[in-house]
């Protein structure tokens, strides 16, 4: 948000004595009073507040180029750079108003829900060259206080979708209340944009889900040489824009399981026992399933498997000189060696990319190829279980990247 | 929270019983509506009700030999209780008593008046840990865009209240934590006399910008590696600032350090190459959280497997007072090797150097052992 706000002008200012600037709203040009305002050099900072009229004085103690930032709750920042010369000059920084979401979170009941596990979640869209639908990003994670109230400022004029999270089953709330996107939608996708403008007030309440759903059971198998009486966990998420947080888990030992209240949408299914001498999360079996849930109770079969590890290598073209790679797949991360080979131990079930990254800040390589198996997976998520278990990363660099 | 459930041992309820009672104010002894009683049940289940206008709650539970149940209401501390029961026959009217919570509000600004937005506002309390009183913290609360903060859920009794405007001292660090009325020292704060059940408006914090002292030294780092150093005071305050060690010459400076003891430690160093166990810049003081029990094979950089062998004596020196600080930080880094997410070694990757007081009045100089 910060970077977005950036205002990089160069004006031209008088050295040796106090300098004038003055803060406006970008919208009405109307002077902003009280806004902290900071000067930094190479060496130094000095601090200010604008008076009644939106002015700040400066005497700047050394010529060369400064910063003058204004920061203020409620608005955007706003950055400005400045180069001291001879000539006198006055500056003007134009602040955007930031817009404000406020609501109030209840349960079903209509009562405020459990403090301070309840939160909500704050999403906006980005793009990028090349990508002109973008995805949604996470802006704000806000806990609801004890009358449920949420306020998140100040926020950039745009489009927001908020909702409210809920894991149910859990504490006081009911297995049958469900997480809610503004205004009452049981998902990402059916949730509405709140179109915010810049000094808005939006107010967007919301009220947890009352969806008794249906069950979903069947049968569990683990393929030998599992302990038959592992804990297997099995998470149902449903498949949406963003990551949703899972419906409650259930830990099955028998030959069987079952999940209750699930509401109707497209899910994904992940089942997986950990290794009991690894702290943290490490699986070692596991089994994967897309299922479709509908208005009567589902039956999905699961039948856990020994989830491998993955090896592979690193190579680098054109001029790129070998270093050090990050190698990560969802939560695991590893270190290629020095002969570029690099194992990937611990893989999850479920959907999840390779992603690679030197560990030099220096380094401008990127991966051009990721195949496994001889398949292509560079931007491409990995069907579990796995189609092969050998990876050839090729990487290379460009501009500025490493001799 | 069902692990800190009373467990009573009672008669064994029938089948099908309903647990029936009252929920009401403990101190006026009025009826509380909108409370959720529930019934913890491994076995069968949770289940709970919503007490109506007069309080009454309706619960079916099943035949078991321990009943506990939690309620829970808005402006009201969480109540938990085991339940007896008439052997053969429905329990009676239960009666369960809520203590109403205080709740605590008020703004937290800067010196110029301006609101503090973001500043973690935490109540501290003393409390008894097996038979030492020792200082305890609440959640935390945070401002909001106009410096307001709100602490429910306190209990009657006597509270310190301390503010740290993580995000002010971002733009100034002058600013830094201080305690109710406007203090960093803990013998100068007020203590705030908390009843139960009322709303306490505080008259806002005004947070001042301190000069205090500059921390500075050098420290020595293996080749090729960066790292940093963490100061944090050993006191109620709990000012904490970390600064990188610059790798040219290992230089190292903490700027508007306000008088108090702290204790100055070494953020893990990490090699330019090789594996990663950076320190983070808001103090995470990097490494992984995971430790793998068998034997791993651990590729890590050379650099890690002779600093964690590094036992090696360090001094620290420090000028300190009112005037900015020199020092001279010492010694080879203690540190750990990593392998993607494991962690192996024994070695911990962050340990206290030495304790030391900056005293803006009687300016000293230290020279302690490592």
């Amino acid at each position: 948000m910060w970077r977005r706000s950036l205002f990089l002008l160069a004006t031209s200012l008088l050295h040796g004595q106090q300098f004038d600037g003055t803060v406006v709203n970008a919208l009405t040009g109307d002077p902003l009073p009280n806004m902290r305002v900071r000067l930094s050099g190479a060496r130094s900072q000095t601090y200010t507040i604008t008076d009644n009229g939106g002015c700040f004085h400066f005497t700047p103690p050394t010529d060369g180029m400064f910063t003058v930032e204004v920061d203020r709750p409620g608005l955007n920042p706003a950055r400005r750079s400045v180069y001291l010369t001879d000539d006198p000059a006055t500056i003007q920084i134009p602040v955007t108003l930031g817009g404000i979401i406020t609501g109030t979170v209840t349960d079903p009941n209509g009562l405020p829900p459990e403090f301070p596990q309840a939160h909500v979640q704050l999403y906006t869209r980005r793009t990028w060259p090349g990508d002109s639908q973008g995805r949604l990003i996470l802006v704000s994670t806000m806990l609801v206080d004890d009358r449920g109230q949420y306020r998140t400022a100040p926020l950039e004029p745009g489009d927001y979708y908020i909702g409210a999270l809920l894991d149910s089953g859990t504490g006081f709330s009911d297995r049958t209340w469900h997480t809610v996107y503004y205004p009452s939608a049981s998902d990402m996708d059916s949730a509405a944009p709140i179109q915010l403008a810049s000094g808005q007030e939006f107010r967007a309440d919301l009220q947890y889900l009352r969806v008794a759903g249906v069950r979903v059971s069947g049968n569990l198998q683990i393929v030998p040489p599992a302990p038959q009486d592992a804990p297997v966990r099995i998470e149902l998420r449903r498949v949406s824009s963003i990551r949703e947080s899972p419906s409650p888990s259930v830990v099955a030992r028998g030959a069987d399981y079952r999940i209750d209240h699930i509401p109707p949408g497209e899910y994904t299914v992940t089942a997986f026992v950990q290794d009991p001498a690894f702290i943290g999360y490490k699986a070692i079996f596991g089994d994967y399933h897309r299922l479709t849930v509908g208005q009567q109770d589902a039956h999905l079969d699961l039948r856990l498997q020994a989830i491998p590890d993955l090896k592979g290598t690193v190579t680098f073209i054109g001029d790129c000189a070998p270093t050090p790679v990050r190698v990560l797949f969802n939560f695991i991360e590893t270190v290629t060696a020095a002969d570029g080979s690099f194992v990937l131990s611990g893989m999850s079930p479920g959907p999840g990319g390779i992603r690679v990254a030197p560990v030099s800040e220096e380094s401008g390589a990127s991966a051009v190829s990721i195949l496994l198996g001889g398949r292509e997976v560079l931007h491409q998520a990995l069907d579990f279980p796995f189609s092969a278990t050998d990876v050839r990363i090729t990487m290379k660099c460009g501009t500025g990247g490493a001799q | 929270m069902k692990a800190a459930l009373l467990l009573l041992a009672c008669a064994t309820l029938p089948a099908q019983t309903f647990l029936e009672g009252h929920v009401v104010n403990a101190v006026t002894a009025l009826p509380v509506a909108g409370a959720y009683v529930r019934f913890f049940s491994n076995s069968t289940g949770d289940t709970a009700q919503v007490s109506d206008a007069a309080g009454f709650f309706r619960l079916a539970v099943p035949s078991q030999r321990n009943q506990l149940i939690a309620v829970r209401c808005a402006g009201y501390l969480i109540h938990s209780q085991g339940v007896r029961a008439n052997q053969g026959a429905s329990p009676a009217d239960l009666r369960v008593p809520l203590t109403p919570a205080a709740v605590l509000t008020g703004t937290v600004e800067d010196q110029d008046g301006l609101p503090v937005v973001q500043a973690m506002v935490e109540t501290l309390f003393y409390t008894s840990d097996n038979g030492a009183r020792i200082l305890a913290k609440s959640q935390p609360a945070y401002t909001n865009d106009n410096g307001e903060y709100r602490i429910p859920g306190l209990s009657a009794g006597h509270i310190y209240l301390r503010v740290t405007p993580d995000k002010l001292a971002q733009w100034d660090s002058r600013y830094g934590a201080r305690l109710y009325p406007s203090t960093t020292d803990f013998s100068r704060a007020e203590a705030i006399e908390i009843k139960a059940g009322e709303q306490h408006n505080l008259p806002a914090v005004r947070l001042m910008r301190v000069e205090g002292v500059s921390v500075s030294g050098v420290a020595e780092l293996p080749a090729q590696a960066r790292g940093g150093v963490y100061l944090h005071s050993t006191g109620p305050l709990a000012f904490q600032a970390s600064a990188l060690v610059r790798p040219d010459g290992g230089n190292f400076i903490i700027a508007h350090v306000p008088p108090g003891s702290y204790i100055l430690d070494n953020l893990a160093p990490f090699a330019r190459a090789g594996h990663r166990t950076a320190p983070r810049a808001n103090g995470d003081r990097g490494g992984g959280r995971r430790r793998e029990r068998r034997g791993t094979d651990c590729q890590a950089a050379p650099i890690h497997r002779s600093a964690r062998k590094a036992h090696v004596p360090r001094q620290f020196q420090a000028g300190i007072g009112a005037s900015p600080a020199a020092g001279r930080l010492s010694g080879r880094w203690q540190g750990h090797c990593r392998c993607g997410r494991h962690v192996c070694g024994e070695g911990t990757h962050s340990r206290p150097l030495s304790h030391f007081r900056v005293d803006a009045e009687r300016p000293q100089i230290a020279v302690l052992g490592w």
